[in-house]
């Protein structure tokens, strides 16, 4: 049922895509809190807007596990160079979500006395900053990413000397402009 | 050039960012492991001065900055013989947090052990700990006495709560024993039936001499058939607990108020 919902979203970015005109990748990528691979979708309705769906996979003992990823990209800046294109500083919002994995959850399970006992722990949001590179004519692009996680924000604020090293992670993807 | 310089700022910027694949997995980049278990088999004799000097400190979740706070007053106290954390150093159990709370435990001089808070144990926690720390339920004898370290995490861990281990291990023991858990064994919400039966009477035993809990963050001793159960309060403001233990005289030093607190145990045998 879960991967028919994800079917289906993947299916209603693709339409909406074609049918606005605007450009998309499919885009496959490593670490950066999405998974230690994942594969996705990104669309553009504008050269600066950008969305991205991808699915990453996550190891938990012996059993792989499944998230779902979206990000929000906008890219104030386009540099031409000869035929490639640059875009130096992309920044953006991320939200992923353990699918399918019933140890994290929204609402708390039946064994615990009230539903909001712990916080949700199956979603988790952040901020992005990225910069991507596609060369043409080949289409293909890669970009790097870097990602910090909603929790490093709180941890930012109880405590102002700490630094942020674990609630960073990079993440890089290469992708194919269709 | 402007974009070249945004660019090259960015990437220096986030050199140093590892790169992690989920906050889900139970991946740890942190290269300790079984800390528990090396810190039990590199002890010394503890009662070589006649004392016991525990540090005792609870549920710093994510204030690193107190419990940083907490670290460097212990640090100060070369008398201590070992160091207890009563659990919840995460609020959800993320790897991200268990390598954070990593890095501030390795400013932690001496023997340390840690016991699996609740806030730990959800997610991919109660692996991480496992990978991090070692068995969550375990114990070592000084001369005198048995410390015995215990999962009380029911709900969040049904596979790793084991009872009748407790209790085993109670009847076991030759010495008397002090107890450090999470909960309280006497938590009424949390164990009910057969569980709660099982506490109670390792609670009553005559050998359980003093069981220390966190979990509700506030400093508050209690007493149950002659046993003190002793709550630790979280480190906000400093707070931790040092116990001083000689014979049967317990003296419980709270190090943020600077209160003391004396009193006779059961004897055992």
């Amino acid at each position: 049922m879960q991967n028919i919902k994800i079917l289906s979203i993947i299916s209603i970015m693709m339409w909406q895509s074609f049918c606005w005109g605007s450009d998309w990748r499919v885009v496959i990528s490593r670490a950066g809190f999405f998974g230690k691979v994942a594969l996705g979708a990104s669309y553009e309705l504008t050269a600066d807007h950008a969305f991205d769906f991808s699915l990453g996979s996550y190891h938990m003992g012996p059993d792989r596990h499944l998230q779902t990823n979206l990000s929000y990209r906008y890219s104030r800046w386009h540099v031409l160079l000869i035929d490639d294109e640059w875009r130096p500083l992309q920044i953006g919002m991320f939200v992923t979500h353990a699918t399918g994995n019933d140890r994290y959850f929204y609402k708390s399970p039946n064994q615990y006395p009230e539903s909001n006992y712990y916080d949700p722990t199956s979603i988790r949001y952040g901020l992005e900053f990225g910069t991507t590179y596609t060369w043409f004519p080949s289409r293909i692009g890669l970009s790097y990413h870097l990602r910090i996680f909603d929790t490093g924000f709180i941890a930012l604020f109880n405590n102002s000397e700490k630094n942020l090293q674990y609630y960073i992670s990079s993440g890089v993807s290469v992708h194919f402009l269709f | 050039m402007k974009h070249f310089m945004l660019a090259l700022n960015f990437l220096i910027l986030s050199s140093c960012a590892p790169f992690m694949d989920s906050p889900f997995s139970d991946q740890l980049l942190r290269p300790e492991r079984n800390l528990n278990e090396a810190h039990k088999n590199s002890m010394r004799d503890i009662e070589g001065d006649g004392r016991i000097r525990i540090a005792v400190y609870a549920d710093p979740h994510q204030n690193y900055k107190d419990l940083d706070m907490v670290f460097y007053d212990i640090n100060q106290n070369s008398h201590i013989d070992f160091t207890v954390g009563l659990g919840d150093f995460t609020n959800s159990g993320y790897n991200l947090e268990y390598d954070q709370f990593l890095t501030a435990y390795d400013s932690l001089r001496g023997s340390k052990f840690m016991v699996l808070g609740n806030h730990d144990a959800i997610g991919a926690g109660a692996d991480l700990f496992r990978k991090a720390f070692g068995n969550e339920n375990f114990y070592f004898e000084s001369t005198s006495h048995r410390f015995i370290f215990f999962n009380g995490n029911n709900w969040e861990t049904p596979n790793y709560f084991d009872p009748s281990w407790l209790r085993q291990t109670v009847d076991d023991s030759d010495k008397p024993i002090i107890i450090f858990c999470h909960e309280q064994l006497l938590d009424k919400e949390r164990y009910k039936d057969e569980v709660a039966d099982i506490f109670e009477s390792i609670v009553s035993n005559s050998k359980v001499q003093l069981a220390l809990n966190g979990h509700n963050h506030i400093f508050k001793m209690v007493e149950s058939d002659g046993t003190p159960l002793l709550q630790v309060g979280r480190t906000q403001g400093r707070h931790w607990v040092l116990l001083e233990i000689q014979g049967t005289q317990l003296c419980i030093h709270r190090m943020d108020t600077k209160e003391q607190e004396c009193r006779t145990l059961k004897s055992y045998p």
